[in-house]
């Protein structure tokens, strides 16, 4: 089914709006929470909080990239229930990213307290400067959490490629906080 | 600020980046294949080369005593078996379009038209042209399996146009039936030309900047656009052009699933109904 029949259901409180929505997206989802809690019951628990956020946010909203706008949910969601303090010895995938998003940090701003609704809207600034390749290399990475093989697969680029892309882009992230960051 | 709080603010990174994320699939510089296909092509060549020079050097001499071998029958191309065809949606892109160009009306008076059906439409495209598969509750158009050809004063064929439609219902004049309350029709039509002069669409980006979708080792360039229909609202259209088997295609789709129009595109390029789409 398409997305905008979905949100329609949604919009006029039928049931199999949630149905449809696992049909069409649930392994998706699943997947997506999994890279974070590496629990499937977790995961799963995660994906039917999404589903809930969704009947209780649409109406009002109408989103109109039904994919994302569930994603965002379900990540936050998994990133709940992520027990940070074990993660260490648990999610080594997350623990990799974290050392990896770490290095763009300015010195500068490694002891400030940052909103992260206000860190998103810097990152918003920082994604519009790069070039969609690698845009999409960078949010597969620190956003999908993908691995570096699976990201130049999906792509058909070599993995010392992708390697390259994200140092670069953790550079300019870098670069770019020193520049902005600070201010916040 | 840590590596965590980036994490977590990257959450809030806006949808359309999110959705892109998800959807798009990079382009591969076409001077790449070119170098990779360029290198295999004349490895072949140096291959059949040293391969011609060495049997016809070799010396002839007395036949070998041992059994006679009868070389295999060659007379006959093996049957071509086509082999499940996968998709992955996520690999899927589609171009912003805005819509179909005005159809070229060629004279009567000053073009030559020829109908093209039977055997001759048969012997003309070499192949059938119904997709091997369809989505459910669509049937023929009346129309399939005849088309027209244009040619002009000074014998070019200008125009070789078979268009065939599958939409979920017709009116008593042939015409597909508009769809229950969405006011458009429900189905997908397919145009196919071995000259290339087919119906064009206009994209939101340039050419040059469109993206494709490798379906079976076929680039593809699909298409998503809105067809405004009162009093129902809008109407997602999906377009698809591309080149296999020796002819041109182009494909138009209003309310199928996407997933649907992938794999009936996947199922004409690849000749068989055994598709598996995955999302």
């Amino acid at each position: 089914m398409e997305d905008d029949k979905i949100i329609d259901l949604f919009w006029t409180r039928d049931q199999t709006a949630i149905e449809e929505t696992g049909i069409k997206y649930g392994s998706r989802l699943q997947r997506l929470a999994m890279k974070i809690l590496y629990s499937r019951e977790d995961a799963e628990e995660s994906v039917n909080d999404t589903y809930l956020s969704a009947w209780n946010t649409i109406p009002p909203q109408r989103p109109v990239y039904f994919f994302a706008f569930l994603a965002k949910i379900c990540r936050f969601a998994a990133y709940g229930k992520l027990d940070w303090k074990t993660a260490q010895k648990r999610q080594a995938e997350v623990v990799e990213l974290t050392a990896e998003l770490e290095t763009c940090i300015p010195d500068a701003a490694a002891q400030a307290a940052f909103d992260s609704r206000e860190l998103g809207e810097l990152l918003n600034i920082f994604l519009g400067t790069l070039t969609e390749e690698k845009r999409l290399i960078f949010l597969r990475r620190y956003w999908f959490e993908d691995s570096v093989k699976d990201i130049a697969k999906r792509y058909g680029i070599g993995e010392s490629k992708v390697k390259t892309t994200l140092l670069r882009t953790r550079t300019n992230l870098r670069n770019f906080l020193e520049k902005e960051g600070i201010h916040l | 600020m840590n590596g965590k709080d980036l994490l977590m603010g990257l959450g809030h990174v806006d949808e359309v980046y999110i959705q892109a994320a998800e959807e798009k699939t990079l382009r591969k510089p076409f001077g790449t294949a070119l170098r990779r296909y360029g290198a295999m092509a004349a490895c072949f060549a140096v291959l059949i080369v040293a391969a011609t020079v060495f049997y016809t050097r070799s010396p002839v001499g007395p036949t070998p005593p041992g059994p006679v071998v009868e070389p295999p029958d060659i007379s006959q191309p093996p049957e071509f078996v086509p082999e499940e065809v996968t998709v992955d949606m996520g690999q899927v892109y589609f171009n912003d379009a805005i819509g179909p160009q005005e159809d070229i009306w060629y004279d009567p008076d000053v073009y030559t038209i020829t109908p093209l059906s039977g055997q001759a439409y048969a012997d003309y495209y070499q192949r059938g042209l119904t997709p091997p598969w369809l989505p459910d509750g669509l049937s023929p158009a009346k129309w399939n399996d005849t088309a027209e050809q244009i040619t002009a004063a000074d014998g070019t064929v200008i125009s070789d146009i078979a268009n065939l439609g599958f939409y979920s219902g017709y009116y008593e004049d042939g015409t597909p039936e508009l769809y229950e309350n969405t006011n458009a029709v429900k189905g997908l039509s397919l145009s196919a030309s071995r000259i290339g002069a087919l119906p064009q669409w206009d994209y939101v980006l340039p050419e040059q900047e469109r993206q494709t979708t490798d379906i079976d080792g076929i680039a593809v360039t699909l298409g998503v656009s809105i067809c405004p229909c009162e009093p129902a609202g809008t109407v997602e259209v999906i377009n698809a052009e591309w080149e296999s088997g020796g002819l041109h295609f182009q494909l138009t789709a209003q309310q199928i699933e996407r997933t649907d129009v992938v794999k009936t595109i996947a199922s004409i390029i690849a000749g068989t109904a055994d598709i598996t789409i995955i999302n």
